[in-house]
Formats: C-alpha cells, sequence, structure tokens
C-alpha cells in the first residue's frame, strides 16, 4: 500500500572538487510508515546525500519535494523546521549536561514550556516507549541511551522523518535489535525513517525500501522484500560476491606447532572475565577462530601473544621469540587509531614500525628514509595500500586503507604467527573481503593464523578449527564446518550438543 | 598587636577593598570560560580599562563617566579580541599573550599622548565609599564589607546574579552549552560565534570597570604603566581556583586580595615574613590554581578549542 511521497530528493548533484561528483543525478523517494535504508561503501555518497537533506551542505543541482512543495534547506535550522530531525553518527549533546537540559537546549520555542519540569520530560519519553531518566549527565549514560536521548531530541521536536547516520556501529547486537525495533514503532507512528548504512543484515531484517548507491549513484531502489542478500551485495560492490562462501585452505595436514599455551590464567578486570587455565594449540597453515561474546577473555588471548601481558600462571611457547621472550608474531590489534597506527606519522614509517630500528632502515641510531621509502612503497602496492605515495599520513586514508597498513605490517614481520583481533570491524565489504583473503592466504602460505573476532560469519568462513570462549575458559572446540547454532550453545555457556 | 581586632578589621578591610578589581575581571572571564573560551587577554582588558577611566576621569571631572569610559575602553578592546578568537578562530592563548603585550605598549604610549600628569583629580567620594547603614557598625566585618565602593557591592550583585542566570535561564544554558559542547549548541540552533563575541564583550565590560576601580578607587585616579601588575592574571587563577562558580569567585577574589594586602600592610602589622616573599604570596596561589586545573574535570569541556563546524 504506497502512500504518497513525504518527501523526494531529485536529482541530487553534488561535486566537491569539480568533475569529480561525489553524488549523480541520485533521485530517492522517502514515504511515511517505512524504515528506508541507504546502503552502499564507504565513501559511496550516502552520508553526503543524508547531509544534503539535513541542510548540512547544498546541492550542485537538484532539490528537495516536501509533500509536493520545493524547499530549500540552507542550514540544519531550515530542516529542523520542516520537521526533519537527524541522529548523527557522531551524537549532538553536551556530555556534561543532563538528559533534560540537552532536551531543552534543542527545543525550538513552542515547545520548551512543555520541558519546563523534569516529571514532564519523563512522562513525555514514556509516552513515546523511550523511558529515561532526566536528571542523568550524558556522558555517563551507555551508548545506546545516548542516542535514545537524540532519537527523544527528534520526536520531542515533532520531526516527521528522522535520518539516522550509521546508527548501529556503537551498538552491540541485541541492543541493535531493541534499536530496530524503536525505529519500527516511529515508523508506524506514521512517520518517515531512513537509516543509511553499510550492514546489510539490518537492512534485509529490518527495512522495508532500499536504496543502493555506489561511486555516487543510484544504483537501485525498492522495496526489500523479495530481494535477496546478494543483490545487495552486488549492488554495492558492482560485482558478484559470495559473503557466505567458505575461505579454503590448502587441504592439507596443518604443520608442527606455532604457538601454544598451557594452562594459562589472567585475573578478570570489570570488563573482562579474564583467562581460567586455558590452553590452546596453532599450527602451520592454519587459521584458528576464536568465537565468544566480547569481554570473554579475548583481549587478554591477544595480549599474551602481544606479548603485552605475562599470565599469572601457566606458560606461552612460540617457535621463535624476540630478544626479551616475547612471541614473534604479526599482530593486528583491535583499535587500529590507538593500537595499530600513529595516526600522524608517514605511512611508510607506520609500515615499517616494528623494524624502525635495524638495519636497514636504522644504522648507528640514524634512520636511512631511502631505504624506508623505498621498502614501504613496496609493501603499499603489494597490500593495495590507496594513497597518493607513502609520505602522507594514514589520517586521511579510509579505515580500510589503514587496516591494509596495519595487516601489512604484520605480514612483514619475521613471525610464523599472524594473530588478529577484530580485523574487519568498521570495514565496508569490499575492504573486509581483502582482508580475510589476505590472511587466509598467510595461512596457506604456511603462517599459523589467529582469528579472534565477534563477527561469527566471518569466523565460520575462515577457519579450519574454532574455539569457543566462555567466561574465561576454552569451552569447546569445534571443525571449521560446525552450524552456527551449535557455536552459539557454546558462546552462551550451554553445553555441545 | 597581630591579632587584635583593629589590625585584623583593618587588614580585612584592605583586602576586599582590592579584591574588588579582581572579582570584576573574574566575574568576567568566567562568562567567557563558560562559554569555552579561555580569555588570557584579561590583563590586557584592565590595562585599557584603567587608562580609560582615567582619560574618562580627565576629560569629564567626574569620577562617575571615569568609571563608565573603563567599561566602555575595555567593552572596545575586547571587541578586537573576540574579533580574533570568535570570528577568526585564532588560538585563544597567542593571540591573549600577544594581546597583553599590546595593552601594556600601547596604554604605556597614550599615556604620554593623552594624559595630563599633572592633573588633580576631583573628589572620588562618590565611587570609592559608602556606609551601609547599621551594618557598618558591625565589628571587624562592619569595615571589611559595608564601608566599600558601590562598586564592590554592585560586583558582588553581579556575582549572585551571574550565578542564578547561568543556572537557571536559557542564556545560562546556552553560554554553557556553547562551552561543553559547541557541536551540540550548534545543531540547536545557537550561533557559537554569536555566543563567545557577546561573552567575550561581557568580560570585556567587566574588566575594563575593573581596571576603572584600579586606578579611580584605589588610586585616586592616577594611571601608572603597568599598574595592573598581573592582576588580570591573577583573576584567570582566580577562576579556575573557584572552580567555575561565581560565589566561590567572591571568595577567592577575597582571599586573593589577602594576599595582595598584605604585600602593603605586612610590615606595618609586624608580620615579620620577607616582603618579597609577601609580593609572591598572589602569584604562588595563582600557580596552585593552574596546577590544579589539570586535575578533576570540571572545568567546561570545550574551553581553549575554536568551533568549526563539520569537525568532529
Amino acid at each position: 500500500m504506497p502512500t504518497d511521497p513525504f518527501l523526494t530528493l531529485t536529482g541530487i548533484t553534488k561535486a566537491f572538487v569539480p568533475g569529480h561528483p561525489v553524488l549523480d543525478n541520485v533521485t530517492v523517494t522517502v514515504r511515511r510508515g517505512e524504515i528506508h535504508a541507504i546502503l552502499g561503501e564507504n565513501g559511496a555518497g550516502k552520508s553526503t546525500l543524508l547531509n544534503i537533506l539535513f541542510g548540512m551542505y547544498q546541492p550542485d543541482m537538484g532539490g528537495i519535494l516536501l509533500e509536493g512543495r520545493e524547499v530549500i534547506h540552507r542550514s540544519p535550522a531550515d530542516a529542523i523546521a520542516n520537521r526533519i530531525g537527524m541522529v548523527h553518527q557522531h551524537f549532538k549533546l553536551v556530555p556534561t549536561f543532563t538528559v533534560a537540559e540537552n532536551l531543552r537546549l534543542a527545543a525550538p520555542p513552542a515547545i520548551r514550556p512543555s520541558l519546563a519540569r523534569n516529571a514532564d520530560i519523563a512522562r513525555l519519553a514514556d509516552s513515546f516507549g523511550l523511558a529515561i531518566d532526566p536528571k542523568a549527565i550524558v556522558s555517563t549514560l551507555p551508548l545506546y541511551l545516548q542516542q535514545r536521548v537524540e532519537i527523544l531530541k527528534a520526536l520531542i521536536n515533532r520531526a516527521e522523518l528522522i535520518l539516522f547516520d550509521e546508527p548501529t556501529t556503537i551498538l552491540n547486537p541485541a541492543e541493535i535489535d531493541a534499536f530496530y525495533k524503536v525505529l519500527q514503532q516511529i515508523a508506524a507512528e506514521g512517520r518517515a525513517v531512513v537509516v543509511v548504512t553499510h550492514h546489510l543484515n539490518e537492512v534485509t531484517e529490518h527495512a522495508q525500501h532500499a536504496s543502493v548507491i555506489r561511486r555516487g549513484q543510484l544504483i537501485s531502489s525498492g522495496p526489500v522484500a523479495g530481494r535477496a542478500r546478494e543483490d545487495f551485495v552486488r549492488d554495492m560492490v558492482g560485482h558478484e560476491v559470495d559473503l557466505s562462501a567458505a575461505l579454503d585452505g590448502t587441504g592439507e595436514a596443518p604443520g608442527p606447532v606455532r604457538l601454544a599455551l598451557h594452562n594459562v590464567s589472567v585475573a578478570a578486570t570489570p570488563s573482562s572475565s579474564g583467562l581460567r587455565d586455558t590452553s590452546l594449540t596453532l599450527r602451520a597453515g592454519e587459521v584458528v577462530g576464536i568465537a565468544g561474546v566480547e569481554g570473554n577473555g579475548q583481549r587478554e588471548l591477544f595480549e599474551l601473544v602481544a606479548g603485552t601481558i605475562l599470565p599469572d600462571s601457566g606458560r606461552v611457547e612460540a617457535g621463535r621469540t624476540h630478544a626479551d621472550g616475547r612471541p614473534r608474531a604479526g599482530l593486528v590489534p583491535e583499535d587500529r587509531h590507538q593500537e595499530g597506527l600513529v595516526l600522524d606519522l608517514p605511512i611508510a614509517i607506520n609500515l615499517l614500525l616494528n623494524k624502525i630500528d635495524e638495519a636497514p632502515y636504522a644504522r648507528a641510531g640514524r634512520l636511512n628514509h631511502a631505504a624506508i621509502t623505498a621498502r614501504a612503497e613496496e609493501m603499499r602496492a603489494a597490500s593495495d595500500v590507496r594513497s597518493r605515495n607513502v609520505h602522507v599520513t594514514p589520517r586521511i586514508l579510509s579505515g580500510g586503507n589503514q587496516q591494509k597498513i596495519v595487516l601489512a605490517r604484520a605480514m612483514n614481520e619475521d613471525a610464523d604467527i599472524i594473530a588478529v583481533y577484530q580485523p574487519t570491524r568498521g570495514l565496508d565489504v569490499a575492504a573486509s573481503e581483502e582482508i580475510l583473503r589476505r590472511l587466509r592466504d598467510a595461512a596457506n602460505g604456511g603462517r599459523a593464523v589467529l582469528f579472534i573476532s565477534s563477527n561469527l560469519d566471518e569466523i565460520m568462513r575462515i577457519s579450519d578449527r574454532i574455539i569457543i570462549v566462555y567466561a574465561g575458559r576454552a569451552v569447546g572446540e569445534l571443525d571449521g564446518r560446525a552450524s552456527r547454532a551449535e557455536i552459539g550453545a557454546l558462546m552462551t555457556g550451554g553445553a555441545a550438543h | 598587636m597581630l591579632f587584635d581586632p583593629i589590625t585584623i578589621s583593618l587588614l580585612l578591610a584592605a583586602a576586599v577593598r582590592l579584591s574588588a578589581p579582581m572579582l570584576l575581571a573574574s566575574l568576567g572571564e568566567l562568562v567567557s570560560e563558560r562559554a569555552g573560551v579561555l580569555n588570557i587577554g584579561l590583563e590586557g582588558l584592565m590595562l585599557f580599562g584603567a587608562f580609560g577611566a582615567v582619560l574618562g576621569l580627565q576629560e569629564s571631572n567626574d569620577p562617575l563617566i571615569g568609571l563608565l569610559s573603563g567599561a566602555l575602553w575595555g567593552l572596545g578592546a575586547a571587541a578586537i579580541l573576540a574579533l580574533a578568537v570568535a570570528l577568526l578562530r585564532a588560538d585563544q592563548i597567542v593571540i591573549g599573550i600577544g594581546f597583553n603585550i599590546l595593552a601594556l605598549g600601547a596604554t604605556s604610549l597614550l599615556r604620554q599622548v593623552a594624559l595630563n600628569p599633572s592633573y588633580n583629580a576631583p573628589s572620588l567620594r562618590a565611587v570609592s565609599l559608602y556606609r551601609i547603614p547599621v551594618l557598618y557598625h558591625w565589628p571587624i566585618v562592619g569595615r571589611a564589607f559595608f564601608m566599600q565602593s558601590p562598586v564592590f557591592y554592585g560586583a558582588v550583585l553581579l556575582a549572585i546574579l551571574l550565578g542564578l542566570m547561568l543556572k537557571y535561564t536559557r542564556l545560562g544554558l546556552i553560554i554553557r552549552a556553547v562551552g561543553e559542547g559547541a557541536g551540540a549548541a550548534d545543531a540547536a540552533g545557537v550561533s557559537v560565534t554569536v555566543v563567545r563575541f557577546g561573552a567575550m564583550a561581557f568580560t570585556g565590560l567587566c574588566a575594563g570597570l575593573g581596571g576603572g576601580y584600579l586606578t579611580i578607587v584605589a588610586s585616586g585616579g592616577v594611571f601608572v604603566d603597568n599598574m595592573t601588575a598581573g592582576r588580570g592574571y591573577l583573576a584567570v587563577a582566580v577562576v579556575i581556583f573557584s572552580r567555575w562558580r561565581p560565589i566561590w569567585i567572591l571568595a577567592a577574589s577575597i582571599l586573593f586580595g589577602c594576599a595582595d594586602a598584605l604585600q602593603y600592610q605586612g610590615q606595618a602589622i609586624g608580620l615579620s615574613i620577607p616582603p618579597p616573599l609577601l609580593l609572591m604570596s598572589p602569584f604562588v596561589l595563582a600557580l596552585v590554581a593552574w596546577v590544579l586545573m589539570g586535575k578533576g574535570k570540571t572545568g567546561p569541556g570545550e574551553i581553549g578549542l575554536p568551533f568549526l563546524r563539520g569537525q568532529k
């Protein structure tokens, strides 16, 4: 039962650099009562489209039709006046203010009297089904509640269309489900909802309408019903990608043991269970996936392999070690901005950070920039890092290219072991696929790969063996072809069969 | 001798008297900082105010017009500072320090050009002393708090009003939002530039009046080069010391005033502390305040940061 369009973006074209349009003649129609997903790879232009709709940028060509009449959004204030609300990826909240103060700050004059008392705000929030404590300081709230404040802001300001820019990157799976329940309700009350995302599952499970943008062009726009995941992937990436295909090993039996953990224990912290009497082995030529709900000892496991912590009891044995006894391993840490890269040093230095004090890159304490640049250029070409040269900083690169630098450095380490922790977090489909393929290739070439991730799909595709951690213990080991149900049961503490 | 009631009463009276310029400048600074601007140029603003007040006094022979002129000179100077900081988004610290050096040179030059060195000031009593009936008879504190310049009473009232304004009004909410999360304020349709400009203009008005107090009320209408002598910097410290709360600023200003008074009166009342140490004491207090700034997170979240839309 398609209703009349609430809003239409017609023929939007925008180029920040002349001749290189970020958006090229994009037309999208939004209806009341629907969750409309805008899908695309990183850099496809979907956020720019949202920002144009919200008045943060002006289109070079094209316009906005709101219930049939043409409107111009020169600033966010114009969009808000036209009953459009936006929940930005980085929240627009004053962190030290209470929930109530934030809502009052954002309210237009006509609505302010209804927010005068905290009790009024609590009642209003309840009426939307979004209960919250008006007196809570925003920075002390978990992210999903901060997001709730943003949604409330839009609802209280009587938005008829609410825009969400990558709303789920900060949420865990349970929170994501709850989030979409709220969106369904908002849409069911006759409002329109637009969600920009690159997560396919969310689109197929929760959205009614989807528009796919690739390199600034609208590839498809229509109802989600009747379309398969693969169709969306093809539209996003431009060619067929099988997101469920296994990344196969060589088929040969794994080689000698490269890393062994013997009954290691690490003390628990408030955010993690630590490790308790855990053992595992890692052999040449295999990928061992570590599956588990976050905080069940994954970080400690990674840090033991990295040598940044020592076990309270038990032993870590590696085939090759550094002079100080740390295992020799190529490392891809969880947080590439904090742990993986020095964002403001050149790519060349980042690529060779683990070898920067060795010949030929340094001699007698002096850096040999010619040697560094030469080797870094080789590595950049081999890893397909898309940057102008190796002298620019990683800060200006996309997440995918940043991660390729981290991975290239890990591969360049003189080590038999590669340990990766959430290697594809925040990356789009194409970049994720490339990272996974390189890791599989490394194993097929004889290295031992420890693959720690919270993304079960990935683990199931790439792993030869899967070890499930729960409450700091390895509670089960399954074959790489194990079913999702088997793994899931172990992840939540249930028995294997 | 040291602890008899009369000595204490006199010392306290001098402390409160000397605290007024600092109180005014700190209250002005408070508004800037709450709006996210670390206004180091306070020293220069006071200096311009001090000069402007004497100029106004000499032109009009009226101390009230002198004070008004001081406030307006502060406002004018602040407008220049705000142009660089709020509008052009220059580095607040660098511009502030440069501005203070400029103020020192400019007022010194202007004094030679525009002020009459042999000027005889009229009676300044109208702006320098008002006894609050009955209360000023109170032992010890009567002289200190109820025999002061009307400007001091005004400053106390201002402290209370600012406290209420920041806490209970929409204007206060907006000023705090701009200092704590400029991006959120911008998204709510508040012009960060206008709020910061306005806050800095208010700071100029207050600091200018504080400078005027220094020349007209505390020094008998005479302007001397560099006569603020670091009080602007101390006022910045007072704000931090007070944890950005107006009522505490009142208390901290008097504390700093005590340190100030001691350096003049310490020897007279028989304190055996060497004068250079007393001279140093306000600055030691200030240093403590600056160190405290690094501790705890109670200051405005985005203080010192220029706001550019679209930056994360």
